[in-house]
């Protein structure tokens, strides 16, 4: 069977000079920099001055495919999107793309404060490339999803954190392209709005439309997609059906690294931003293997940006399969405990031992507020619980139990 | 798995590189009405949250006009004309505030648009071109102030105002040309930023605002007037005191290096754009 075309990629690689990504170039370091080596132009370069941010990448997405990309910090995910987004430009190869394109990389992009409701879903929608008329539209719609209908005449930098967001990502829903690209913006938003983004975007992926769509949130690709790539390094590593490769990112994809640290150019909560989290042994330090009969410690250290109420540190362990094993939020020891003024915390959590199977675990991280969820990270660090001396016994779950003894009142032994 | 086919020529292709000469003209044109949401915006937006609003559009020509006057008014040069000398500068200074205005809107227009520029795309070049455009709504109003000063002191409104709509697109192109040019490079090299208030200081004093024309020698006067601005000054001058000859002398070189000024340009922009991106 052969399917029509949507988006070709191939042998697409991204170059970035050594340094090239700094915020800006200072005109004089420049001048002095050529005077200093006046005939060392940009072909003399040594290769080692230059980073390859994704290379030999060949793929082809047929029309009403919804792909889902996967991979690390760094794999590559979003350069790939943003060279389909006309974005930046690829240092070789080429792409082609076959329909009119829609992309989502950031929710909110160009809202301006001082402009009402109304007036940004007009200019964001414009961004987004929607015509007037289109807008007119759908605007009813729009602002029906956003639920805040009552708001669209007041300015949007009176509106709370979640207004926006949910303004935003309605605007972006209502995008009517035949190819969508989509980066991370599930993220946003308190729950039951991200549960009715999620079913936005089955509707668009169920609508026969084309989607790629960049992704942490590994439950969301499975879910959505009917194929995945996964990235490393630059390149496809695995390309097939979802279940498959998420299976095997989850498997493979997590080397011995006991420690998250915050990437940098991630964004990050305005409020909340968790820093780093580690699985550590006794003495504090990094360290993927836990005896099966000791405690799981998994240290999150966070920093409040700004004073927050009803924050809540939740972190969530599953296994390889994707199956969430538990869940545990700071609240379980310090009930009501969600208010934090600025500064830099840290917590230990102790998942008891014996309790969980030997096999690998993979931890994620949330920060959220009744409202708003400021960080969410999925599978951060894994860590390997190993069988050690003691022996296993069979079960999902391995606790030693208290057994009692009671006083035998009521029953005699038979006679 | 399946195997795909195009059954139709590519909407878009993307390469690393594209031609010398393609400007993208077409595809701005394509993408008119995101300019024009821009322009609405930065309209909107404006004066908001300011006491005097809209008013701050004519106060700094006529503030400028009034120490003009009282501070180099002597200096004018006696003879020649007998316009007020309110009249003869405020002439002057209506293209001019504009043109500043435009000027530095459109040199900081890339870098201050970046978070949108990293996100979303759209030809660049929507940005420059959009900025020249709101301080139309300032060009109009300090017009309006002119013609009370002249009703004032008693300028008679000739058929030659006719011409003030070329000198607004002459001054707003004027002021993209040299948009295209300091923006790019504002995003690779901030030093623009500190250079722009600067350069136009240079250009208030060297345009033939608080100078009178006459009193550049007749050899010098072509490359004087490769200043697109110099061109605009003296046709608005013309104008709106109804004397003199029309300043060909003045015009057609700034028509020439605004010509080049706007191709050379386009070229530098497109080039830049992309390494812009990667830079911002």
């Amino acid at each position: 069977m052969s399917s029509e075309l949507a988006i070709r990629v191939l042998d697409m690689g991204k170059r970035y000079r050594l340094g090239e990504r700094q915020p800006y170039r200072r005109l004089g370091e420049s001048i002095f920099n050529a005077l200093r080596r006046p005939f060392k132009t940009g072909g003399e370069r040594t290769e080692n001055e230059f980073l390859w941010a994704i290379r030999n990448i060949t793929f082809d997405v047929t029309r009403g495919e919804v792909l889902g990309v996967i991979g690390e910090n760094g794999a590559g995910k979003t350069t790939l999107l943003r060279i389909l987004a006309h974005i930046t430009h690829p240092t070789e190869g080429r792409a082609e793309i076959y329909g009119k394109v829609g992309s989502l990389l950031e929710v909110g992009t160009g809202f301006h404060p001082e402009l009402n409701g109304r007036e940004n879903v007009y200019l964001n929608g414009a961004i987004l490339g929607m015509s007037r008329s289109e807008i007119t539209k759908k605007y009813d719609e729009i602002v029906d999803f956003a639920q805040i209908d009552s708001f669209m005449e007041t300015p949007v930098k009176h509106y709370s954190t979640g207004m926006r967001v949910r303004l935003a990502f309605s605007v972006a829903a209502h995008l009517d392209p035949e190819i969508l690209f989509i980066d991370e913006v599930l993220s946003v938003g308190d729950a039951s709005f991200q549960a009715r983004c999620l079913k936005k975007m089955e509707e668009v992926a169920g609508a026969g439309r084309t989607v790629l769509f960049v992704s942490h949130n590994l439950g969301a690709v499975n879910g959505l997609c009917s194929r995945c790539i996964w990235m490393e390094h630059g390149k496809v590593r695995m390309d097939g059906d979802p279940q498959t490769v998420i299976e095997s990112y989850l498997s493979t994809g997590f080397s011995s690294e006991a420690r998250w640290r915050h990437p940098d150019d991630a964004t990050c909560g305005q409020q909340v931003r968790i820093s780093t989290v580690e699985v550590i042994d006794e003495d504090g330090s990094p360290d993927v293997n836990v005896q099966y009969d000791q405690p799981v410690r998994i240290r999150v250290r966070w920093d409040a940006r700004q004073h927050v109420e009803d924050l809540q540190v939740i972190l969530r362990i599953t296994d390889t399969a994707g199956t969430t094993i538990l869940s545990t939020s700071d609240q379980d020891s310090n009930p009501g405990s969600g208010s934090w003024d600025v500064g830099c915390y840290s917590y230990v959590c102790e998942v008891p031992g014996p309790l969980l199977r030997p096999g690998r675990y993979l931890v994620s991280v949330y920060a959220t507020s009744r409202r708003i969820v400021h960080e969410e990270h999925t599978f951060v660090v894994a860590f390997d619980v190993i069988p050690g001396v003691a022996r296993v016994r069979p079960g999902v779950i391995v606790p030693r139990l208290r057994w009692t003894l009671q006083p035998s009142a009521e029953r005699t032994l038979s006679q | 798995m399946s195997e795909a086919v195009a059954v139709r020529e590519p909407e878009d292709v993307i390469t690393p590189r594209r031609g010398w000469f393609d400007l993208g003209l077409k595809e701005l044109w394509r993408t008119r009405e995101l300019a024009y949401f821009f322009m609405w915006r930065d309209v909107k937006v404006r004066y908001k949250q300011t006491v005097i609003g809209a008013g701050w559009a004519v106060i700094s020509p006529i503030v400028l006009m009034v120490v003009f006057t009282l501070v180099f008014g002597k200096l004018r040069g006696s003879g020649a004309t007998t316009v007020p000398t309110p009249v003869w500068y405020f002439s002057a200074l209506l293209p001019w505030s504009y043109f500043s205005g435009s000027l530095q809107a459109a040199s900081s227009s890339i870098v201050s648009a970046q978070q949108v520029v990293q996100k979303i795309y759209f030809p660049r070049l929507i940005l420059p071109l959009e900025s020249v455009f709101p301080g139309i709504v300032d060009f109009i109003m300090s017009f309006l102030v002119l013609a009370v000063l002249m009703t004032v002191y008693h300028v008679p409104f000739t058929s030659r105002l006719a011409i003030i709509p070329v000198v607004l697109i002459f001054t707003g192109l004027t002021a993209f040309a040299a948009g295209l040019w300091l923006s790019a490079t504002n995003a690779l090299y901030r030093d623009i930023r500190e250079a722009t208030p600067f350069l136009i200081q240079i250009l208030l004093f060297t345009s033939p605002i608080l100078l009178a024309p006459r009193k550049i020698p007749p050899s010098f006067r072509p490359y004087y007037a490769l200043n697109p601005i110099a061109g605009v000054i003296e046709m608005s001058r013309w104008a709106v005191t109804g004397v003199g000859k029309f300043p060909t002398g003045f015009v057609l070189p700034g028509i020439a290096s605004l010509v080049v000024m706007i191709f050379t340009g386009l070229i530098y922009f497109r080039r830049i754009e992309d390494l812009i991106i990667d830079v911002v």
